[in-house]
C-alpha cells in the first residue's frame, strides 16, 4: 500500500512537521478567500482625505456607536440563546420539541425584514400604536436608536448562539455534571464548573458569528436609525466624485480590523472546551416543576417577538385591500429556482472549502493552521457592496469578454456568497472534526486501512453530518443576502430576495409580500434539515 | 420611496421606510402599468399604445383594462388629457440589437417601458441591470474599460453629472438634444434629461393658507409657525442635491446655518418624502421639503386630502431636478444608444412618464398632469433659481461633510 | 490468514513459572525491541528499551504514568517513529532505518477508550479490519469472533448501546479479527468499573489463550499485571527496570524501584558477617538471600521483606522484643502492621484479621518466609546481576 498517499497530505510526518498537501491547500482557500481583500486594501491606500475622515468627530461617534451595537447584541444572543438552548436540551420543558424548531427559526428571517416588520408594529404611526391611542396612550417609547436596533438585531441572531450551545449541550458527557452534583455542587455550580467550561468553544463559536454579522450589517441599523460603521461606508460610498469608492474601502478596511479584534477575544474567551470521549446524554432531565411556565412563557416571548410580528405584517401586506400591483412583479417559479441554485451553490463549495481548513486547524496545533482558519472569518465583514464592487473589479479586469457577456457573473456571485459565508461552514466543520477522537483512524490503520482509507471510512462519515449542518447554514444566510446579489447578478436574474427589494422599493408592497413568503417557506425547510442534522451525532 | 430612487447604495435606503399605509398608493398608476403592453385604442399614428388611451384625447383612464385587482376609484384624474406632442416612436430610426442598459430607475416602473420597446422593435433586447444610481456609478468606474454598461439610465442629475465628470460618457449626437431645453441637458452633451422633479414645499391646507407659505426657503428656520411642523429626509438624494444647490448658491457658512437653525426649529426627520407628504396630508406635521410629484401620488389616491404644493421662488428649495440617461464609454453600438435615449423622449414615452410618476416631461407638448384639486405650474411657471446647473449638483461631498458638521447622520 | 483460530500452544502457567528469569526468550521472537529511544524535543520519553515478546505469551509493561509505556505500544504499533533504535516483528525490521506503517505491520490494538466507530454496528466494526475476504467467509469470521467474546445477540448494535464491558469486547474482537500476529492492548481495563476489572481481565486472558494470540498489555495496575501475564515488564522514566515471570519481579525485585512498586516492601538495615546477615529482627542465613556473593561479606546491606514474609507477636520468655507497632491499617481479611525496630528499620507485617498483634507493648518481628529474600547493597538502586545472568 503506498505510504505517500494521504498520509503525507494530511497528518503530520514522523518528524512532526506539518504535512505539506494539507498546508497547500488550506493556504489556498484561505488566500483565495482573502482576495477580494486586496482590492479594498489598494483602493484604500487611494483615499483622500483618509485621515480627516477618520478622525472626524461623526466617524468617531460611528466608530463607538457600532461597538456597544456589537457588544449589545452579542450580549443579547446570549442572554437570549444560551438559556433557551439549555431549557430545550437538558430540562423537562413542555413542548420542547416544536420549541427547538421555533427557537431556531427567526435566522431564516432577513433581518431588514425584521426592522420593517417592527417599526411597521411599534413605530410611532404603526400598529400597535394605532390600537392603542383609542386607551389615551399617545405615543409608545422610540423603537428606534439603540435599543430598537439591538431588539431587532439580536431576535434575528440569537439562533446562531441556540444552535451552537444546543450542539455542544448534546455532545457533552453529562456524567461529569452528574458527578459535580455528587460531589455537593449545587445546580448553578454544577453548571458554572462542569457545563460551561464544556460548552463555552460553541458558544464563542455562536457569539462571534453574532458579532461580525452585526458589524457589518447595514439594512437593520439604516431602517432603526441608529448610525454605525457601514450608515458612514455607505453614505461616503455616495459621494462619487469625491473619491467615494476609495473611502469606502478605507472604511471597510476598518471593519477588517474590528473583526481581527473581534476574532482575537474570541479567542482567548473560547478556551480549550474538553472533547467528550465518550458523549453520554444519559443524564436525567432538570424538572423545572413550578418554573415550567414560566419557561414556556418566555420562550413564547422570544418566538412571538421574532416569528409573530413579521409574518403578522407580511400577511397584512399581502391582505391590505387595494394594493397597487404591476404585471411586471407577478411572480415566477425562476425566482425561486435561482435562488436556491445560487444558494446550494454556495453551500456545496463552503463545505468542500471548510474540510481542509477545518481539519488542518482541529488536529493540528499550529499558528499556521488556525491563522488560515481565521482568515476566512475576515470575509464575512466586509460590507457585501464593497465585497461587490472588488468582484466587479476583478472580473471586469480579468474577466475580458467573459465580464462583458456575463457569463463570469454567476460564478463570481457564488464566490462572493462563499468569502463572505465560509465561517458559518467552518465553524461547524472544526468542531465536528474535534469531536471525533484521533484514536478512531488510528485504530483504522491498525485495522489495516491506509491514511486516505482511515480519512475516507472513519473520520468523513463522523464529520459529515456536522458538514452538512454547517453547509445548510450558507445555504439559509445566501437565501438572504442582498447587495451582493443585486451587484453581481447577471442581466435578468432575480432572486427571491431582489424581487422583494424591488417591489417594496418602488411601493409594491402586496407584492413584495409573496415572494418574502416563498423565502420563508424555503428557507424554513433548510432550517428543518439543520436542525435534524443535530440529532444525527447524538442517537 | 419612488421608482428606484436611491441615494444610498444598493437601494437599500429604498427598504428604509415603513410602510404604514399602502393602501392609499396611487391606484390609478396601476391602471396604467396594467394597460401597457396591451393594445389599447389605436395611438398616433398607429402605433403600440403605451399609455393604454387613444389618440383622441378619451381618457386613458376610463378605458383601462380593468386588472385583476378590481377597478379603484379614480383620482381627480386626467380627463381631457390632450394627444402628446412630440416625435412619435413611429418616426424614430429603428432599434435593433442588443443594449445593456444600467438603470438606476426601478424595474418596476421603467420595466414597462422597456418592454414596450422590446414588443415594438423584434430584433431589439435590452438587458438591464438594476441597481442604485451611486452603485451603477462606482461599478461603472470599477469596470474601467470593460464595463459592460451601454447606456447609463440615471435617477438624478448629480449621478449623471459625476459619471461625465469622470469623463466615461460619450457626447449625444444633436438630433438627441434637439427636444429638450438647454437647462435640462449637460452643456457639452453628455448627459440629458429624460424626466424632471420639481422642489416644493408640500403643506397642510387645514393648517396653513398658500399666503402663510414663504418663497424663500431661508424664512423657514425663523418663522415661529413652522416650529416643529416641518419634516425633511436628510439622507434622500434630492434632498442632499437640494443642499448642494444652497451650498453653491449661496455659501457653506449660510447653508450651515440653516441646516442648524431647522434643527433648532424641531424639524421631524422621515425615511422618504412620500411619507412626509403622507404624514402633511395626515395632519401630523404642517409642511415639509419634498419633490413635487409625492404630493400628486398621495393626492392620486386620496383626492380629498388636505394637501397642497407651494414653491420658493430663485432660490434652492426651487431646484429642477431631472432624471436621465448618457452613453457610457465602453458603448458597443453608439447609433443604438443614441437612438435608444431618442425613444425615451418620444411622445409615448414623455407621456408615460407624465401620467405615471407624475413627472414634468422634458419635451414641449407633453403636458405634467394636473391633479384637479391643486394647479401644478408648467415647467415655464416655475421659477427655479438660474445660477446653478444642474452638472454642479454632481458634487456632494463638500454637501455631505457640511451635512455631518451640523451634526446629521448622512 | 487462515480461517481457523490457531491451536493454543501448552498452556501451562505452572511450567512457565518455573522458566528462569531471562530476557532472551528460547522461543520464537514475535517482537524485539532493540535499543529503542524516543524523543520529543528535548525530553526523553524512552530510553534504550530492549526487550522480547515470545510467540504465544502474554506480556505486560507495568509502569507508573508517564513512564513510556503507552508510547512503547505506540512505537510498535506504528503510530509513531522512533528516534533511535530498532523494532522487528517475526525479524523483519519496522521501524529504524526503515518504517513499515501501521497498516502494514499486522499489529492490532486494543485502545484504552475502545476507539469503537460509532457509525457502525459490532459487527461491522468487527469487520472492519477485514477488506480482503469476500463476504461469506467475512460473515463466518464475524460469527465466530462474537461467539469468542460472548457477544452473539449484540451484533446488530450500535456501540452507543452496549455496556462498558460489551464495548471492550467488540473492540478486543475487532482487533482479533485479522488475525494479527500481535495483539496490544492499552490499558484494556482501566475504563471499566472495578467490579468488571477483574471478571473481564480472566476472560480477556482465556479469549486470547484460547486464540493463541502473541499479546503486550500496557497497564499501571500492578494487580493486573501479576495475575494475567506470561512475563512482566516493568517500566520506569522510559527504561526497562526488569523482565520476567510475575513471581521473579514480585520475589526477586532488580531494583528497589521494582521492589516498592509491586506490593508493599521493607528494607531490613543489615550487614553481612561471616554466613548470616545480622538484621534488626536477628541473623538471617545467607543462604536464605538470594545471589548473596561471597565478595559483599563485611558489607552493608538492605535485605527486602514483604509483609506477608514477617510476623509480629508478643515476645517468648526468652526472646526480646525488636520493636514496637506504631501503625494499624485494617484491609478486610488482612491487617497491616508497621513495626519499628530498635533498629529504626521500619518493617510492615501482614496478618489474618483474626489473630492477635498486641499493640501498646513491644513485640517480636521475625521472619516467616519460605523463600529466599531479594536484598540491595547499601545505597543502591539495583541488585548486582548474578553470575550466572
Amino acid at each position: 500500500m503506498a505510504t505517500t498517499d494521504l498520509a503525507a497530505v494530511l497528518e503530520r510526518d514522523e518528524d512532526g512537521a506539518l504535512p505539506v498537501g494539507l498546508t497547500l491547500l488550506a493556504g489556498a482557500i484561505a488566500a483565495a478567500v482573502l482576495s477580494p481583500l486586496v482590492w479594498v486594501v489598494a483602493n484604500a491606500l487611494e483615499a483622500d482625505g483618509a485621515v480627516s475622515l477618520l478622525t472626524a468627530p461623526t466617524t468617531v461617534e460611528v466608530f463607538i456607536n457600532s461597538s456597544v451595537l456589537v457588544a449589545g447584541v452579542t450580549l443579547g444572543s446570549l442572554v437570549v440563546g444560551v438559556p433557551t438552548a439549555f431549557l430545550t436540551v437538558r430540562t423537562d420543558l413542555p413542548f420542547k420539541r416544536g420549541f427547538s424548531v421555533l427557537l431556531a427559526m427567526p435566522l431564516v428571517i432577513p433581518s431588514y425584514i425584521g426592522a420593517f416588520a417592527f417599526v411597521s408594529a411599534f413605530g410611532p404611526r404603526g400598529t400597535v400604536q394605532g390600537v392603542l391611542e383609542p386607551y389615551g396612550i399617545e405615543s409608545l417609547p422610540s423603537i428606534y436608536g439603540l435599543l430598537g436596533t439591538v431588539l431587532v438585531l439580536t431576535l434575528y441572531t440569537y439562533p446562531y448562539v441556540f444552535l451552537t450551545t444546543r450542539a455542544a449541550l448534546k455532545s457533552m458527557d453529562t456524567t461529569l455534571v452528574d458527578a459535580a452534583r455528587t460531589l455537593g455542587h449545587g445546580r448553578r455550580e454544577a453548571f458554572r464548573r462542569v457545563t460551561a467550561p464544556q460548552i463555552r468553544p460553541a458558544v464563542a463559536a455562536g457569539a462571534l458569528l453574532v458579532a461580525l454579522y452585526t458589524l457589518s450589517d447595514f439594512g437593520t441599523p439604516s431602517i432603526m436609525r441608529y448610525n454605525v460603521f457601514t450608515s458612514v461606508i455607505y453614505s461616503v460610498y455616495g459621494d462619487v466624485l469625491g473619491g467615494g469608492r476609495d473611502l469606502a474601502a478605507m472604511l471597510s478596511l476598518q471593519l477588517v480590523v474590528v473583526t481581527t479584534i473581534i476574532l482575537a477575544i474570541e479567542s482567548r474567551v473560547r478556551g480549550s472546551g474538553v472533547t467528550a470521549e465518550s458523549p453520554n446524554t444519559r443524564t436525567t432531565l432538570i424538572r423545572l416543576g413550578r418554573w415550567r411556565w414560566v419557561a414556556v412563557a418566555a420562550c413564547l416571548v422570544v418566538v412571538v417577538a421574532a416569528l409573530v410580528v413579521p409574518l403578522t405584517v407580511l400577511t397584512s401586506w399581502l391582505a391590505q385591500a387595494g394594493q397597487p400591483t404591476t404585471g411586471r412583479l407577478a411572480f415566477e417559479l425562476s425566482y425561486v429556482t435561482n435562488s436556491v441554485a445560487v444558494a446550494t451553490a454556495a453551500a456545496l463549495v463552503s463545505a468542500l472549502a471548510a474540510l481542509p481548513l477545518a481539519y488542518f486547524a482541529a488536529r493540528h496545533n499550529s499558528r499556521l493552521a488556525s491563522l488560515f482558519e481565521r482568515a476566512s472569518y475576515v470575509g464575512y465583514a466586509v460590507p457585501g457592496v464593497v465585497m461587490g464592487l472588488a468582484l466587479v473589479y476583478f472580473g471586469s479586469t480579468y474577466g475580458g469578454w467573459l465580464y462583458r457577456n456575463g457569463l463570469i457573473l454567476l460564478p463570481l456571485l457564488v464566490f462572493a456568497y462563499v468569502v463572505r459565508f465560509l465561517p458559518q461552514a467552518v465553524g461547524s466543520a472544526r468542531t465536528s472534526v474535534q469531536q471525533v477522537s484521533g484514536r478512531l483512524p488510528e485504530a483504522a490503520r491498525t485495522l489495516g486501512r491506509t491514511p486516505t482509507g482511515a480519512f475516507r471510512d472513519v473520520t468523513l462519515p463522523l464529520v459529515a453530518p456536522g458538514i452538512a449542518a454547517g453547509a445548510a447554514l450558507v445555504f439559509l444566510t445566501t437565501m438572504k443576502e442582498l447587495p451582493a446579489t443585486l451587484m453581481l447578478r447577471p442581466a435578468g436574474f432575480s432572486t427571491l430576495v431582489t424581487r422583494v427589494w424591488t417591489a417594496y422599493g418602488s411601493g409594491y408592497v402586496g407584492q413584495a409580500a409573496l415572494p418574502a413568503f416563498v423565502l420563508l417557506l424555503v428557507s424554513g425547510l433548510s432550517m428543518l434539515l439543520i436542525l435534524r442534522m443535530e440529532g444525527y451525532d447524538v442517537e | 420611496m419612488t421608482d428606484g430612487d436611491s441615494s444610498g447604495p444598493t437601494g437599500l435606503t429604498d427598504l428604509g421606510s415603513p410602510k404604514s399605509d399602502m393602501s392609499e398608493r396611487s391606484v390609478t398608476r396601476r391602471r396604467y402599468l396594467a394597460g401597457l403592453g396591451t393594445a389599447g385604442a389605436v395611438g398616433v399614428a398607429g402605433c403600440n399604445d403605451l399609455t393604454g388611451g387613444n389618440g383622441n384625447g378619451a381618457t386613458a383612464t376610463e378605458t383601462a383594462t380593468p386588472d385583476e385587482d378590481g377597478p379603484g376609484q379614480i383620482g381627480s384624474g386626467r380627463e381631457g388629457r390632450d394627444a402628446p406632442g412630440g416625435t412619435p416612436v413611429a418616426e424614430l430610426p429603428d432599434l435593433s440589437g442588443e443594449l445593456d442598459v444600467y438603470s438606476g430607475r426601478g424595474e418596476a416602473l421603467v420595466g414597462p417601458l422597456f418592454s414596450y420597446l422590446e414588443e415594438t422593435y423584434p430584433d431589439f433586447t435590452i438587458r438591464p441591470r438594476y441597481d442604485g444610481s451611486t452603485d451603477l456609478v462606482n461599478r461603472i468606474l470599477t469596470e474601467g474599460d470593460n464595463a459592460a454598461a451601454d447606456v447609463f439610465y440615471s435617477v438624478n442629475a448629480g449621478s449623471l453629472g459625476a459619471l461625465a465628470a469622470e469623463g466615461r460618457t460619450l457626447s449625444l449626437p444633436e438630433e438627441v438634444r434637439e427636444p429638450v431645453p438647454a437647462a435640462y441637458q449637460d452643456g457639452d452633451g453628455r448627459w440629458i434629461g429624460t424626466s424632471g422633479r420639481a422642489r416644493t414645499i408640500p403643506y397642510n391646507t387645514e393648517q396653513f393658507s398658500e399666503d402663510d407659505i414663504p418663497n424663500d426657503v431661508f424664512a423657514f428656520p425663523e418663522a415661529s409657525a413652522f416650529e416643529g411642523q416641518m419634516g425633511w429626509t436628510p439622507t434622500y438624494g434630492s434632498f442632499q442635491a437640494f443642499i448642494t444647490a444652497m451650498r453653491i448658491l449661496n455659501g457653506p457658512e449660510e447653508t450651515l446655518d440653516w441646516l442648524e437653525g431647522m434643527q433648532a426649529a424641531n424639524v421631524q426627520q422621515y425615511g422618504d418624502e412620500f411619507s412626509i407628504a403622507q404624514a402633511i396630508a395626515d395632519g401630523e406635521i404642517g409642511a415639509g421639503f419634498a419633490n413635487h410629484y409625492y404630493t400628486l401620488r398621495v393626492l392620486d389616491a386620496r383626492p380629498n386630502a388636505p394637501l397642497d404644493i407651494a414653491f420658493t421662488e430663485g432660490d434652492a428649495g426651487a431646484i429642477f431636478n431631472v432624471a436621465g440617461a448618457s452613453i457610457v464609454d465602453t458603448v458597443s453600438d453608439e447609433d443604438l444608444a443614441s437612438n435608444f435615449i431618442r425613444h425615451l423622449l418620444s411622445a409615448e414615452a414623455q407621456e408615460y412618464f407624465a401620467t405615471t410618476t407624475f413627472e414634468y416631461p422634458m419635451i414641449p407638448g407633453v403636458e405634467p398632469v394636473q391633479p384637479g384639486s391643486i394647479d401644478l405650474p408648467t415647467i415655464d411657471e416655475l421659477n427655479p433659481p438660474t445660477e446653478i446647473n444642474l452638472s454642479q449638483l454632481a458634487d456632494l461631498g463638500p454637501t455631505l461633510e457640511l451635512m455631518r458638521e451640523a451634526g446629521l447622520n448622512v | 490468514m487462515s480461517s481457523e483460530l490457531r491451536e493454543p500452544d501448552g498452556d501451562d502457567r505452572n511450567a512457565e513459572s518455573q522458566r528462569d528469569e531471562q530476557d532472551e526468550p528460547s522461543g520464537h521472537p514475535v517482537l524485539e525491541l532493540d535499543g529503542v529511544t524516543k524523543r520529543y524535543g528535548n525530553a526523553t520519553v524512552i530510553d534504550d528499551l530492549s526487550v522480547s515478546v515470545r510467540e504465544g505469551e502474554l506480556l505486560t509493561l507495568l509502569g507508573p504514568s508517564g513512564c513510556g509505556k503507552t508510547t512503547t505500544l505506540r512505537l510498535i504499533a506504528g503510530l509513531e517513529r522512533p528516534s533511535g533504535g530498532e523494532i522487528r516483528l517475526n525479524g523483519r525490521a519496522v521501524s529504524g532505518e526503515t518504517f513499515e506503517p501501521p497498516e502494514v505491520r499486522d499489529v492490532g490494538v486494543v485502545f484504552q477508550e475502545f476507539a469503537l466507530f460509532p457509525h457502525l454496528t459490532a459487527r461491522e466494526n468487527i469487520a472492519f479490519g477485514l477488506d480482503e475476504m469476500d463476504e461469506t467467509a467475512r460473515t463466518d469470521r464475524v460469527d465466530e469472533l462474537l461467539e469468542l467474546v460472548g457477544l452473539v445477540d449484540h451484533g446488530e448494535k450500535q456501540p452507543g448501546e452496549l455496556s462498558g464491558g460489551q464495548q471492550q469486547r467488540v473492540a478486543l474482537a475487532r482487533s482479533l479479527a485479522p488475525e494479527p500476529h500481535l495483539l496490544l492492548l492499552d490499558e484494556p481495563f482501566s475504563n471499566l468499573d472495578v467490579d468488571l476489572r477483574v471478571e473481564m481481565r480472566e476472560e480477556v486472558r482465556s479469549i486470547l489463550k484460547e486464540a493463541g494470540v502473541t499479546a503486550i498489555s500496557v497497564t499501571h495496575d500492578q494487580e493486573e499485571a501479576m495475575s494475567i501475564s506470561d512475563r512482566v515488564a516493568v517500566m520506569y522514566e522510559g527504561q526497562l527496570e526488569q523482565v520476567g515471570t510475575p513471581e521473579a519481579v514480585f520475589q526477586q525485585p532488580r531494583s528497589r524501584f521494582v521492589a516498592s512498586f509491586l506490593g508493599h516492601a521493607s528494607f531490613l538495615s543489615g550487614r553481612v558477617e561471616g554466613d548470616v546477615v545480622a538484621t534488626g529482627i536477628g541473623d538471617i542465613p545467607t543462604t536464605s538471600i538470594d545471589g548473596l556473593a561471597p565478595e559483599y561479606d563485611g558489607t552493608d546491606i538492605d535485605v527486602m521483606v514483604r509483609p506477608d514474609d514477617v510476623t509480629a507477636r508478643r515476645p517468648a520468655p526468652d526472646e526480646l522484643a525488636n520493636g514496637e507497632v506504631v501503625h494499624r491499617r485494617y484491609l478486610g481479611p488482612t491487617v497491616l502492621y508497621r513495626v519499628r525496630l530498635d533498629s529504626g528499620d521500619v518493617v510492615g507485617c501482614m496478618h489474618n484479621h483474626a489473630e492477635e498483634v498486641p499493640l501498646d507493648e513491644p513485640v517480636t518481628v521475625s521472619l516467616a518466609a519460605e523463600h529466599d529474600l531479594a536484598w540491595f547493597p547499601r545505597g543502591s538502586h539495583n541488585r548486582p546481576r548474578r553470575a550466572d545472568d
